[in-house]
């Protein structure tokens, strides 16, 4: 999944970087160009899941991605210094979307929960088993909402299977030992009360 | 969370971890790339249309003139402004007073003898001194002060003058 400059060079840039740049970094600008119109199409849809699993909205997470590219635009000269374009592309866009989910605290998120729950559900199976595992997976979805704040991060950046604990450790800023000891501590506490849940049920 | 739920539990039960995984493979709305690039470039439109160099003015960038413009119009409205509501005509100062040495203040101040009070030239000359006793003094050849009660001297009554009948 790694992004080397072969490959973003590959890719055709689009009708969009035409000719209205200015002539003296035409050919810095080109490359730019390109470069972006690359990640645009190798890691929109990595940065949308990483957003909507925290927003679990999908116009907030396309918007989120948006701005992130549009932020990537903004610093278009700095491309060629930056050594992993996913984690950081990832790095912005979590960002991005912790900072909307905080000013956006009196927004109530019962209804994307549901939304997002029936999204996870599998559309083959009878409508009886959809509702049920619909309800489950929004169970699910509210315990790890109550879980504190650094164990949920890890643990929902830790779901994404091409993140690897350094590459998580790189987005959220801190230690790999910190971010196993938060993963460990999310994971049997949202079993805790998983199992609590099933026996109550 | 790797190990499944009680077997006594009924159902079908989704783990959290199943969860987790669906919600990173949500698969995105159609058409998010286009979106983003549609996006980026309205944006990179913008941003050219506001650093478009002028040929004519031997590549000054067109932003530039715009900026200072807005910038001499504020300056001038601030200006105006300003000396509308705070004009006042400046008062004319005085000349500096200089002080001479001894006249203001303590600084200065030097001892200087009162000068003598003399009387005015056309002043009657006291012949007679000055009794400082507290008791009147005769003059000499004075005469005594008549006695009783004094009787204003009256004028000489004018003599009755008849006048004729009518």
């Amino acid at each position: 999944m790694g992004t080397s400059s072969a490959q973003i060079s590959r890719v055709q840039p689009s009708s969009w970087m035409g000719s209205t740049f200015i002539p003296d970094t035409e050919t810095q600008t080109g490359n730019s160009a390109e470069a972006i119109t690359a990640l645009v199409e190798q890691y929109s849809t990595t940065l949308y899941r990483v957003a909507y699993s925290v927003t679990r909205n999908i116009a907030e997470a396309e918007d989120a991605v948006q701005e992130a590219f549009l932020r990537v635009l903004r610093h278009r000269n700095e491309l060629g210094e930056i050594r992993d374009h996913r984690v950081w592309l990832i790095r912005i866009v979590w960002n991005i979307v912790l900072d909307r989910k905080r000013r956006a605290k009196t927004r109530p998120e019962t209804e994307d929960i549901d939304e997002c729950a029936r999204l996870l559900v599998s559309s083959s199976i009878s409508a009886d088993q959809y509702a049920i595992a619909a309800q489950q997976h929004a169970n699910i979805l509210r315990q790890i909402d109550r879980l504190p704040e650094k164990e949920r991060r890890v643990l929902l950046l830790a779901a994404f299977e091409e993140l690897s604990t350094a590459q998580i450790a790189e987005v959220l800023k801190t230690t790999e030992s910190a971010v196993r000891a938060r993963l460990f501590r999310a994971r049997r506490q949202l079993q805790a009360t998983m199992e609590k849940e099933w026996r109550r049920v | 969370m790797k190990e499944r739920p009680p077997e006594n539990f009924p159902g079908e039960k989704i783990l959290p971890e199943d969860t987790l995984r669906l919600l990173a493979q949500v698969d995105p709305p159609v058409g998010l790339a286009e979106r983003i690039e549609a996006r980026l470039a309205s944006t990179e439109v913008a941003d050219t249309k506001h650093v478009k160099r002028n040929p004519w003015l031997f590549s000054f960038v067109v932003a530039h003139p715009r900026m200072i413009a807005a910038s001499l119009t504020i300056c001038s409205l601030v200006g105006g402004g300003a000396g509308f509501y705070h004009f006042h005509k400046s008062a004319t100062l005085p000349p500096p007073v200089r002080m001479s040495p001894g006249s203001m203040g303590a600084a200065g101040a030097i001892r200087v003898a009162p000068a003598g009070v003399l009387p005015p030239a056309d002043a009657p000359v006291r012949t007679v001194p000055k009794n400082f006793h507290g008791r009147a003094v005769v003059q000499a050849g004075a005469k005594p002060r008549p006695k009783g009660v004094g009787v204003p001297n009256t004028p000489p009554k004018a003599e009755k003058v008849d006048t004729p009948q009518q």
